[in-house]
């Protein structure tokens, strides 16, 4: 507990640092480009209140919550497959390390191409870049399943349903955590650029306004709101089933 | 119970060859021989497991209860946790063997905060309560004392007569087949085959 609490005191302290030097940093600047921590946060205020700020971080988070959904569920289904499947793998592996490799901006272009400026569009395509690494994280976890466990569930005939459970996700767990962990800080980083490209609302879409008037505070303030979000889900999820999955750990 | 191997290959050479044993319910029988010659294989057939042999397995009973050669619990699970998971309709009854086992302390202790013992004595308990028609075990007190081996045994004898169930135990001490066993057969050669397939007997007065 000890450690804990040292642990939260220095990051606070850490935090506190980088606004002292970035609160320094700007008055030295006096530039209207490089606005202070006072003037973002009056910025961020009044954006809350007059309410747009709210409205655009609720759709992209949306945005975020049903591609990471969609990424993380096809993703894990084709690294379980291909993690169980030698010859699957050795058919897709090729084509994983190619669409791996697929920038995501392209793909963001080519759906908007083919799909159109759709909300369906920007889900899939961001879908699709996240879908690869989470495979290819999966499949690792799908190989080192453990064939002595496996045995055990045999000889005290646990029912397919049971030995999911108890047996193949717990050993699945640190794997998923670890795609969803990447998935997310991947997903909401593509988010905003899919929806910079070809959508007329959300985080991304403002922060293209306010960089056309060159409304600095402003971009920094979206940009602070939506890390914030992140920041949140990943302490409020993230580490409470990060705990739960190490628990058992010597 | 009857288990028949004519052929078993391990990584393309032949382990065993020819070996036949016939079980009956109630008896309790050591297989021995040196490291390494394909016991835990046989164990491994019996149970079911591997069914990649030329031969055949009929009349196994049900349930079945295995002591593995390593412990095998789930490492995720508390010890108690583990032995609910094979009692999903008795979970109560969990308790009691831990304490049959000499381990209600450790109920709440992660397999992976267990000594070798003791976690060996947990997945015996697992094995036990299910009140298993065969069991098998894997030198199963090899990392025990002599004091506690000498009461796993007395609880496996006990468990296994009353139960009438058939045991296959695997083992390289003098002590397990003195005290648990009233057959030995033993492996020997190359590729294995049975050498020698012997009673052992008992004293009753000695005992």
């Amino acid at each position: 507990m000890v450690t804990t609490s040292l642990r939260q005191w220095q990051n606070l302290t850490s935090i506190a640092l980088l606004l002292v030097l970035w609160q320094v940093g700007a008055y030295f600047a006096g530039s209207r480009l490089l606005p202070g921590p006072v003037i973002v946060s009056s910025a961020l205020l009044q954006e809350i209140t007059n309410g747009t700020l709210m409205w655009d971080l609720g759709i992209s988070l949306a945005r975020v919550g049903v591609s990471f959904v969609v990424a993380m569920f096809l993703g894990t289904t084709l690294g379980l497959v291909l993690g169980r499947h030698k010859q699957a793998d050795g058919w897709f592996h090729p084509w994983l390390v190619v669409f791996l490799n697929i920038p995501a901006l392209v793909v963001i272009i080519l759906t908007y191409i083919w799909l159109g400026l759709t909300e369906s569009a920007l889900l899939l395509a961001v879908a699709a870049n996240k879908i690869p690494s989470v495979a290819v994280t999966l499949r690792e976890g799908a190989r080192t399943l453990d064939r002595d466990l496996a045995e055990v569930a045999e000889v005290y005939r646990f029912g397919l349903f049971k030995r999911l459970r108890e047996i193949i996700l717990p050993q699945l767990a640190p794997y998923l955590l670890a795609a969803a962990r990447n998935g997310l800080s991947l997903v909401w980083k593509i988010v905003l650029v899919a929806e910079l490209l070809g959508r007329s609302d959300g985080v991304g879409f403002q922060l293209q306004t306010y960089f056309q008037l060159f409304d600095v505070p402003r971009v920094i303030a979206y940009a602070l709101a939506f890390v914030l979000c992140v920041l949140a889900i990943e302490a409020m999820l993230f580490m409470p089933m990060e705990r739960a999955v190490e628990r058992w750990r010597r | 119970m009857r288990i028949t191997i004519r052929r078993k290959e391990f990584t393309g050479r032949c382990i065993l060859r020819d070996v036949d044993i016939r079980l009956e319910p109630g008896e309790m029988c050591a297989i021995i021989g040196p490291t390494g010659i394909g016991k835990s294989s046989l164990l491994q057939i019996a149970a079911g497991l591997d069914k990649d042999f030329d031969g055949t397995v009929s009349g196994a009973r049900e349930p079945l209860g295995y002591l593995f050669q390593g412990h095998r619990l789930l490492p995720w699970k508390t010890a108690l946790q583990n032995i609910q998971l094979v009692l999903p309709h008795a979970p109560d009854i969990a308790k009691e063997w831990l304490s049959k086992v000499g381990l209600e302390e450790a109920a709440d202790t992660y397999p992976a905060h267990l000594s070798i013992g003791m976690a060996r004595r947990v997945a015996l308990a697992r094995a036990l309560s299910v009140n298993p028609r065969l069991l098998l075990l894997d030198e199963p007190f090899s990392s025990l004392d002599q004091e506690t081996a000498r009461s796993m045994q007395a609880l496996v004898r006990e468990e296994v007569s009353r139960l009438q169930a058939t045991l296959l135990v695997v083992t390289h001490s003098w002590s397990d087949i003195a005290a648990l066993v009233d057959r030995t057969v033993t492996l020997g050669g190359s590729p294995a085959t049975i050498v020698s397939d012997t009673p052992v007997l008992r004293k009753k007065a000695a005992e």
